[in-house]
């Protein structure tokens, strides 16, 4: 078990992290790519694109109470704390910045442990609170593909783990056991961030340059279009 | 062998075979020669299916239907995408997942993109930045590549392009000018003296007009409204009889008829030698022509496009334009139509209006960016067959919207939302009417002492012209 922990903690999880870097990179690249095709396509057109109406749409869009109609409150407010600790937690988990002084020599701020426990507890309340909301409601349940329920249970995971790894007295399992399933799931989630709706954590910035460029139509789209169908001399 | 689909909306007959083979055809064809390939592309990973868009859409909220979940409806076209035109999926075809593109997929398409009104209602409630309005629009451009349209607006399309009249309506030009010339002695008796007209094919004019051509059947107010004011600030303006109509349905199903229109309005533009693009009251004509012309007019022949009601309130503004205050007793209230409010374009202009000539307005909640479509966008209103879709889902919220400010008036700057409105109104026995806004202010304009020649047009116009941005 031990050594199985320690190929989990070192090599393994370099190995996700190399994943993420290279599958976030080609994310990157590949829509960084497209949006200076496009961005080509509309300068050379004569146009300009609209940056102050983006700016203004990614802060609407970013907003996590929308103004229009209360869209699902409680949805909201359970997907706000979760991305909170979801993205405070690993990153500025004391045990976890040790062990990077210890592999990898940097380190940072830490954050205090009594709220690092409060906010593990709230990520795991409030990604309860989700699928309870996506199993609990007819109209998520209709939408939702497996991984939507995958996804959440995986994240769940090293948050429940690692909350019980800091607590033995509530732990029922062996330390080591339930450490390895938080560092094997941690690895899993790593390495699935690219592949996945996750991807958003690199993404969602330019989501509202996409939907400005995307009404950029081009001119003669129209025209090629009935040329590969065969259209050009048809009548409507 | 598929049998012919039957919508809730009429078509035209269309192929029967292979249709899921054309559709996948027509996609890739459109997805080489636009911009929307990289957009699905971010829009299939990201896409998280939180359905927080179900607090903002108005069709989803009357129905309660879970297939009118805008999420739930864009996830279609994307799934066809996903499977057919990335790798992952290819790759996922050919190992393990059979699922392939079946008819049954493509009539489940073809009803639920035209239940959305494309009204972009929901456009910031998702936290991904998906924008749903833009599935819908790419997805209709599609099955219309293969033949699934609705016959009420293909039919105009092709009087518009290929008739005899060009225009939607059609109406003969010397229909048009026979209204003109009415609506001309109409005025005289409301304005005695005053040579207000409707400028025919005059040549090298600031403003070439371009309203709903079913204005000059439905809307003689509005356009005693539009002549009147346009006399009023002295402007120099014209009706083309090469083309008269703003409509372009291309807005509502096909970027290849979207091109085709606005270069054929362009072209009359460029033969009178006008220099600005006129639009009526209407939403989706001001839209279509404002943003039609950026994407598909190349930059030396573009012509600015201004919307009358903008052009109305600079006028006003600048002191041009006189209205009385409060000659409108009645309480009247304002609808915000979709395609000039949703992006913020033209919002506040004609509240600015209403508020000085209006004794008791009311506004509705919500309004302006926030509004809710009368339940008629998108194209849905010539569709006479989806009235019940129209009355009961799509505008229901509308129709309670106004009752609750028990306005007289509702004013609908927008020849589609205005029949909508009517109709709307007419069914849930609403006692409010519907009215363009140039109807009130053709109440309310003070014209002045009666000129001393006769020719107004000859008044410089050019220093009452408001800036246009984006020109
Ligand atoms: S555009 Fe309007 S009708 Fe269509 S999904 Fe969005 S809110 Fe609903």
């Amino acid at each position: 078990m031990e050594h199985w922990l320690h190929f989990a903690r070192g090599p393994m999880f370099v190995a996700a992290l190399a994943v993420l870097g290279l599958g976030m990179a080609r994310l990157v690249l590949l829509n960084g790519a497209s949006l200076a095709v496009m961005l080509h396509r509309t300068r050379s057109h004569g146009r300009t694109v609209a940056w102050k109406r983006v700016l203004h749409n990614t802060f609407l869009a970013l907003r996590p109470f929308p103004a229009s109609g209360g869209a699902r409150p409680w949805y909201s407010l359970l997907s706000l704390v979760f991305h909170l600790g979801l993205l405070l937690t690993p990153l500025f988990l004391a045990a976890h910045i040790v062990l990077l002084e210890r592999g990898f020599g940097v380190g940072w701020w830490a954050l205090d442990p009594v709220v690092a426990d409060w906010l593990t507890l709230g990520t795991i309340v409030s990604a309860l609170g989700l699928l309870f909301l996506r199993v609990g409601s007819p109209l998520s349940r209709a939408i939702s593909r497996p991984q939507d329920y995958f996804l959440l249970l995986l994240i769940l995971t090293p948050f429940v783990t690692g909350y019980l790894a800091m607590h033995p007295l509530l732990n029922p399992w062996d330390y080591d056991a339930t450490m390895l399933v938080h560092v094997l799931s941690g690895n899993l989630i790593l390495g699935l961030l690219p592949f996945t709706k996750l991807s958003h954590v690199a993404l969602l910035p330019v989501a509202q340059v996409f939907g400005e460029i995307g009404w950029h139509l081009r001119p003669k789209a129209g025209e090629f279009v009935a040329q590969v169908l065969g259209k050009e001399n048809q009548p409507i | 062998m598929a049998t012919q689909a039957k919508y809730s909306f009429h078509t035209e007959p269309f192929p029967q075979e292979e249709r899921p083979r054309r559709f996948l055809e027509a996609f890739a064809a459109v997805l080489q020669h636009s911009n929307y390939g990289p957009v699905l592309d971010y829009y299939t990973r990201v896409s998280a299916k939180c359905s927080r868009c179900t607090a903002t859409c108005p069709v989803y909220q009357a129905s309660g239907d879970p297939r009118d979940i805008p999420c739930h409806r864009t996830e279609l076209l994307l799934a066809v995408y996903r499977r057919y035109f990335t790798f992952s999926g290819q790759l996922k075809a050919r190992l393990y997942d059979s699922s392939r593109l079946t008819d049954a997929a493509i009539d489940e398409m073809a009803e639920e993109f035209w239940r959305c009104t494309a009204c972009k209602r929901c456009k910031s409630s998702c936290p991904m930045g998906l924008d749903h309005a833009m599935i819908t629009h790419l997805a209709r451009w599609i099955m219309a590549e293969i033949g699934i349209v609705p016959k009420a607006l293909l039919v105009s399309v092709r009087e518009q392009l290929e008739g005899r009249t060009h225009n939607t309506s059609a109406i003969p030009v010397s229909a048009m000018t026979d209204t003109c010339e009415f609506l001309e002695e109409e005025l005289q008796e409301l304005f005695p003296g005053h040579p207000i007209t409707f400028p025919i094919d005059v040549p090298e004019a600031d403003y070439v007009f371009f309203p709903a051509v079913s204005d000059y059947l439905l809307e003689a107010d509005t356009l005693m409204g539009n002549a009147a004011v346009l006399y009023a600030i002295g402007a120099k303006w014209t009706i083309g009889t090469g083309n008269f109509d703003g409509i372009n349905y291309g807005l509502f199903y096909s970027d290849r008829m979207w091109e085709r229109i606005i270069r054929a309005q362009v072209a009359e533009i460029k033969r009178l030698g006008g220099k600005v693009m006129l639009i009526g009251e209407c939403g989706h004509a001001s839209r279509s022509a404002k943003e039609g012309m950026q994407c598909f007019i190349p930059p030396e022949e573009r012509v600015p496009v201004l919307n009358i009601m903008e052009l109305t309130h600079a006028a006003f503004k600048a002191g041009t334009l006189r209205l009385n205050p409060g000659v409108i007793a009645e309480r009247t209230t304002y609808h915000d139509p979709c395609n000039i409010a949703s992006n913020g374009w033209i919002v506040d202009q004609p509240r600015e209006l209403l508020r000085h000539i209006c004794a008791d307005f009311v506004e509705m909640t919500p309004r302006g960016t926030d509004n809710y479509c009368c339940g008629g966008g998108g194209g849905s209103v010539s569709i006479d067959e989806i009235k019940r879709f129209r009355m009961y889902i799509g505008g229901k919220t509308k129709a309670e919207q106004v009752r609750a400010t028990g306005a007289k008036y509702v004013v609908t700057p927008c020849a589609n939302c205005k029949k909508q409105m009517g109709e709307l109104l007419d069914e849930h026995k609403v006692d409010c009417t519907r009215i363009g806004l140039h109807d009130l202010l053709l109440k309310a304009i003070e014209l002045g002492p009666l000129p001393a020649g006769e020719g107004t047009t000859d008044k410089g116009p050019a220093e009452q012209r408001p800036e246009v941005e984006g020109a």
